[in-house]
């Protein structure tokens, strides 16, 4: 960080050093054609020149031209929401007012994503969505990251209110490692937790400039991950976007009370950008989010053995000694009770015949859980900083310096609940720009702060107030006490269950805080609930676009990058008690795009290789074409393939959790435990009775093969904008994890395997050789009516293959998910009045995670604003509405029930 | 352009109004689903006390030990042995008695009929030698401190036929919402003492005692067997040679007949003796088998390869050491202790 402070320091300073001396000014003001209200952020460029500026946040520029140039000149003016104006220009100085009219053409958007430059979002040759900053401002969300969801083929998880993952075409899941998300064209995936962070860490809203969403495989283009999608946010150029703004939303949430009482949400934002000179801009960003988080309380009862791990079961903590409440923790520690009543039974002769007859079957028994809302700290905080340094070093080269940071207090849900307590990110990146080439290195920094796994550090906690050994002792006792008072068998449980945990710490007391808290405190190497994570990563992308060069024979793109992951647990985590493990991962791109018959076909080629040290290299290859039918009507084709190298989890973990040792699947892990020399055993086989040695063949990425057919074009006289796919999905070598048992005698015999005392339990990564195939539809379509008035819906779906019965694909998506859309983002004549409704649902699905399985329900949610302008004071109000029905909806198993949030806010010099 | 912007805002409250209805009904996360435990139906083993006209002194009983409202509960489970009234009365007990008796005498006499926790039916119990020993209602007075100490019950079944220590059970398996009444030929009366406390007692008894005495000479306390029998939480039956069994084999052995004669036999093969006269579990004279049976003693506990003792209850049969040429006689049944009972025979039994 200070490295990169004083490299922006040197960067200021060689702001004098470059002055233009040879120019003349054209200066002006641009207001809209329906109002007296000023527009900011319109580009200004000189046709046929390289000469460009925007307006600032009252509309004024200043354009500067090399004095040389031949007057009369043209001027271009563009905005989103606008027409296009030239404006004729005489001579140097001031000129009059320039009006832009609205106007609300479909289908002319940009999109960058798709192709790596800048197609017409109708020609894109692979699906592909688009937010622009009209969209994110006229938004019901409460955060700008909600927004992804409103487009079609998106899934959700929401395991808290400030930490939401996104996917397309199936296997949502919180830290859902298949899809990836670029802020700025950094991979915002928090490197050793594997988990992308949303908008937690990067972006605040007022520096959204827009969002792309690709749906589908898209490796080719963007590296490993992404197999099922890529999201893309763009900040906003503080060259164009200029000025301070701020937004105050402050709103309410929990208004009924059910799971909390009602508490306020804050989410203020404040962005300032100013250009210094022609070549020198600057803008530096905060954000913050308080609020009193949405809270899981899903207290049905999961099972934790047998075939169906996590299957929801009937039973409550009065009616089932073994309860397991879904967001209940410290249920999870469980002993046969029945080895204690023995216990007894042997000490006790005159007992025996009596225990006998209550120990034919198990009598699984848990400890008593506390409730996550008794164990987290459900109180969200997210702030967030970010800057940016731009210096044009030439008229072609731009330099960016810039930044974001993060931290706050969320909960997240993995294998168990987490609660990410003072998690803190960065992302740092140095870019060199120019129009046909771009080189940038970048670096996460992160760092876990004092977050915590919630159902480790819960049942330490109860080892920390009453060892097991002991409190199951009394349990049994009281048990046996309590039947030997005439009481029913579960009426003998409750009373037990109440005597061994006599004394137990209120949660809130003092006493359980600070005892919590010692455990809280530990690593979890030394047998707390900690984790240490200073895991980063540093990465280098460089691309070069040929086509000046290639001219017109095709279009020609090369890139490469290099990344390197610097595992940093400090032995909490990973097999990095000796030293950090860096991992060097590189690949490179080539891209040819040509078009035929006049542009009517392109047909765009794309090839990736990629090599991991720990992973033999890889290539994917994508071919797609995108053929014009009619004006503004393209099908698009495309065979793409992707694929992602195991996450550093999979690589590297060395975590003890839950009687079993989670290890990496690299060969050096491997090597680390002897497997070769000390042969393991599959443990689903020995408990079928078989002592079966279990193989393995090399870990290999995970990969997927999809093919795409969509339509996207402008019907009834470009009111009507429809965009439509179907794709075909196949998976091969799924990671998943094998159980296996490995003697830890001196001589390893086979014999050793059954006995716990001389064995021990791994969890490896392998892949899966099954392959599982997917397929799916979207449709959407936007309609403009006169007046401003629009209305969009979209449906899609997501469906799975067959698969043998049993094998856990952790598809999670919904058969069925749409939204409709209806608004208008300026009523009338004035365009003062604003309003947006949407309104979306999904079907119910079956959920599959390693914390629970079962039903999601289906939900259907309303979400609303409306919004005023006072142009006079360049600035907006809002009330607005999330889930404005207040119906609680989760999605997804364990997680939070999200329900209303309503706010109204105060935005200036909102682009 | 206007007829249209009306037509939206004819349509604008009717959009509305569909939205509102269509996003109005999200289910909820399910509860938690309890885990439904049936109760019995009928009547709980208090309301069969209640009403049924032969158990008037039972109810009493019960009632005075302030044990109705619990065998009344249908949250609760009890086995029950009940002497009816005819039983009451063979035992020689009487309402008259039951009101004039202490109450906690009562509770005593009520809480050894009882089982907790569990629904013991006939079907339950096992035919295996002797019995199962069960623990009954009846915790260890003072200074006991710990529930779990229990006076025993023995139930067992040979045939169809249902006991509960030597008790006969006339009418097993009376089903209630809360339980089983058994009900029983005769009143359960708890023990009292301990073995070696009952034995000492026993004039007919004395060179046992004095057996037992040179068995534990020297023997460090804890590991003598006037310690195992005066250990309450012990099970034993004790094969109990009268004074004349003794006075034989002393004067087989030219012995004088006289306790202290004992003495003068080798500790070891008086240690043998006694031992040989214990069963580690406790055999009433119903459960013993019919026809010869090899029953190990304590000796084959604590010395493998001991021989066993041959059991035959059947008529002319009795009990017989390996050594003895005849089965003894088994002169007198089922004296019982806190932890054991004992038989008297008329042969002291020899392992060789």
């Amino acid at each position: 960080m200070k490295r990169l402070a004083r490299f922006a320091a040197f960067l200021m300073l060689m702001l004098p050093a470059i002055v233009n001396a040879q120019n003349v000014t054209i200066s002006g003001n641009v207001k809209s054609a329906t109002g007296s209200e000023t527009i900011s952020s319109v580009s200004v460029t000189l046709k046929g020149g390289t000469s460009g500026t925007f307006t600032d946040n009252k509309g004024n520029f200043t354009l500067s031209i090399p004095a040389s140039t031949k007057f009369p000149v043209t001027l271009l003016f563009s905005s989103i929401g606008y027409g296009i104006s030239e404006v004729s220009v005489a001579a140097a100085g001031v000129i009059p007012t320039v009006s832009l009219t609205p106007s609300s053409t479909l289908g002319e958007e940009v999109v960058v994503s798709a192709t790596r430059t800048p197609t017409r979002i109708l020609e894109s040759p692979v699906s592909i969505e688009r937010i622009n900053s009209t969209a994110l401002r006229n938004a019901p969300a409460a955060d700008y990251f909600d927004m992804a969801t409103n487009l079609k083929g998106v899934d959700m998880v929401a395991s808290s209110l400030t930490f939401k993952t996104v996917t397309t075409r199936g296997f949502a899941g919180s830290g859902n490692t298949r899809f990836t998300q670029i802020v700025d064209g950094m991979d915002n995936q928090a490197p050793g937790l594997n988990f992308a962070v949303g908008s937690f860490v990067g972006l605040s809203e007022l520096d959204v400039e827009s969002m792309e969403l690709l749906q589908g495989a898209s490796s080719a283009l963007y590296g490993p991950g992404g197999m099922n999608g890529t999201l893309l946010v763009n900040s906003k150029d503080p060259f164009k976007y200029q000025g301070l703004s701020f937004q105050v939303k402050n709103g309410l949430m929990h208004a009924d009370g059910k799971y909390r009482d009602p508490s306020g949400y804050y989410n203020w934002d404040v962005r300032y950008a100013k250009k210094v000179s022609e070549r020198f801009a600057y803008k530096i960003t905060a954000g913050l989010i308080q609020a009193k988080d949405w809270l899981a309380a899903d207290n049905r009862n999961v099972t934790r053995s047998g075939p169906f791990l996590g299957s929801i079961v009937p039973g409550t903590r009065a009616t089932d000694p073994n309860y397991d409440g879904m967001n209940f923790y410290g249920d999870e520690t469980t002993i046969d009770l029945n080895l204690v009543l023995n216990g007894i039974a042997g000490q006790a002769p005159f007992l025996a015949p009596y225990i006998s007859t209550l120990t034919g079957s198990p009598n699984p028994v848990s400890r008593t859980g506390y409730s996550e809302k008794e164990v987290t700290n459900p109180n969200t905080t997210n702030f967030k900083l970010g800057a940016s340094f731009n210096y044009k070093i030439t008229n072609s080269v731009e330099a960016i310096l810039s930044g974001f940071w993060g931290t706050g207090t969320t909960v997240y849900t993995g294998s168990d609940r987490y609660s990410l307590l003072d998690l803190k990110m960065g992302q740092y990146k140095l870019e060199f720009k120019h129009k046909n080439w771009n080189l940038k290195a970048y670096t996460t920094q992160e760092n876990a702060g004092q977050s915590y796994n919630a159902t480790v550090t819960t049942r330490l906690f109860n080892e920390a107030w009453k060892p097991s050994p002991q409190w199951y002792t009394e349990y049994g006792q009281a048990y046996l006490g309590s039947l030997l008072s005439g009481m029913t068998s579960i009426n003998a449980h409750n009373m037990a269950r109440s005597v061994a945990d006599a004394g137990r710490p209120a949660a809130g007391s003092r006493q359980f805080q600070r005892l919590y808290d010692s455990v809280r405190a530990r690593s979890i190497a030394d047998g707390g609930g900690l984790f240490v994570d200073k895991t980063n990563l540093y990465a280098v992308e460089g691309q070069y676009n040929l086509t000046h060069l290639t001219g017109d024979w095709a279009e020609v793109l090369v890139g490469g990058n290099f990344r390197q992951f610097l595992l940093n647990s400090e032995g909490t985590l990973f097999a990095d008690s000796t030293g950090k493990i860096p991992i060097n991962e590189f690949g490179g791109y080539l891209q040819v795009a040509k078009g035929f018959a006049d542009d009517r076909i392109k047909f765009t080629v794309s090839g990736r290789y990629d090599k991991n040290e720990n992973f033999k290299g890889r290539f994917t290859p994508r071919a797609s074409a995108s053929i014009r039918i009619a004006k503004n009507n393209h099908l698009r084709f495309s065979y793409q393939t992707a694929y992602r190298f195991p996450s550093t989890q999979q690589q590297y973990i060395n975590l003890a959790a839950g009687g079993a040792i989670l290890i990496g699947g690299v060969p050096s892990m491997k090597e680390g435990y002897n497997i070769v020399g000390n042969p393991v055993y599959n443990v689903a086989a020995l408990s079928q009775g078989q002592l079966k040695v279990q193989e393995f063949t090399d870990f290999k990425p995970e990969a997927v093969t999809s093919y795409e057919v969509g339509y996207r074009g402008l019907l009834l006289k470009s009111r009507l904008l429809i965009d439509a796919y179907y794709y075909l999905g196949n998976y091969q070598d799924f990671i998943t994890r094998v159980i296996v048992a490995q003697s830890i005698t001196n001589a390893p015999s086979p014999a050793d395997i059954l006995v716990p005392s001389k064995r021990r339990i791994l969890s490896i990564p392998i892949n899966n050789p099954s392959e599982v195939k997917t397929s799916g539809w979207g449709v959407s379509a936007e309609y403009r009516f006169n007046g401003g008035f629009y209305v969009t819906g979209n449906l899609s779906s997501d469906k799975l293959g067959d698969v043998e019965q049993g094998f856990i694909t952790y598809f999670n998506a919904p058969k069925l998910r749409g939204n409709a859309s209806f608004g208008n983002n300026g009523i009338g004549k004035s365009k003062r009045i604003g309003f947006n409704f949407v309104y979306r649902f999904q079907s119910e699905f079956d959920y599959q995670s390693d914390l629970a399985n079962g039903v999601v329900p289906s939900y259907r949610v309303l979400d609303g604003q409306i919004s005023y302008k006072l142009p006079k004071i360049n600035s907006v109000v809002r009330i607005g509405a999330n889930n404005m029905l207040n119906q609680y909806y989760i999605t997804a198993l364990a997680n939070p029930s999200i329900g209303g949030l309503y706010y109204v806010s105060f935005g200036y010099n909102i682009f | 352009m206007k007829n249209k912007l009306s037509i939206l805002k004819n349509w604008l409250p009717v959009l509305t109004l569909i939205l509102i209805v269509a996003a109005s009904c999200n289910k909820n996360v399910p509860e938690a689903t309890p885990i439904n435990y049936p109760q019995g139906s009928g009547s709980t083993i208090g309301e069969v006390l209640n009403t049924n006209p032969s158990f008037t002194i039972l109810k009493a009983a019960v009632t005075k030990a302030g044990l109705l409202p619990a065998v009344s509960d249908k949250n609760s489970v009890f086995t029950v042995f009940a002497p009816d009234d005819a039983a009451f009365t063979r035992s020689g007990i009487s309402l008259g008695l039951i009101n004039a008796l202490p109450a906690a005498s009562v509770a005593s006499i009520v809480q050894y009929h009882v089982i907790p926790g569990r629904n013991i039916t006939s079907s339950a119990i096992p035919t295996s030698f002797p019995n199962v020993q069960m623990p009954t209602a009846f915790v260890f007075p003072s200074p006991n401190t710990n529930p779990l100490v229990r006076f025993s019950n023995f139930p067992s079944k040979r045939g169809a036929n249902v006991w509960v220590n030597n008790i006969p059970v006339v009418t097993p398996d009376v089903a209630a919402a809360n339980g089983t009444i058994h009900v029983t030929f005769a009143m359960l009366n708890p023990p009292s003492r301990v073995l070696l406390d009952t034995i000492a007692r026993d004039a007919d008894l004395s060179y046992l005692v004095a057996a037992i005495t040179a068995a534990d000479a020297g023997v460090p306390a804890g590991s003598k067997f006037s310690d195992f029998l005066a250990n309450p939480l012990a099970n034993f039956t004790v094969m109990a040679p009268t004074n004349q069994a003794f006075i034989n084999l002393l004067t087989a052995l030219g012995l004088p007949a006289s306790p202290s004669s004992l003495a003068l036999l080798p500790q070891a093969t008086v240690r043998g003796i006694v031992a040989y006269h214990l069963l580690l579990a406790r055999a009433f004279a119903a459960n013993l088998p019919t026809s010869p049976t090899a029953v190990p003693s304590l000796l084959s506990a604590s010395l493998p390869g001991a021989p066993a003792l041959t059991f035959n209850a059947a008529p002319g049969g009795g009990v017989k050491g390996a050594a003895n040429p005849t089965y003894s006689n088994i002169t007198a049944i089922d004296r019982h202790a806190i932890n054991g009972v004992f038989h008297k025979i008329d042969q002291v039994l020899r392992p060789q």
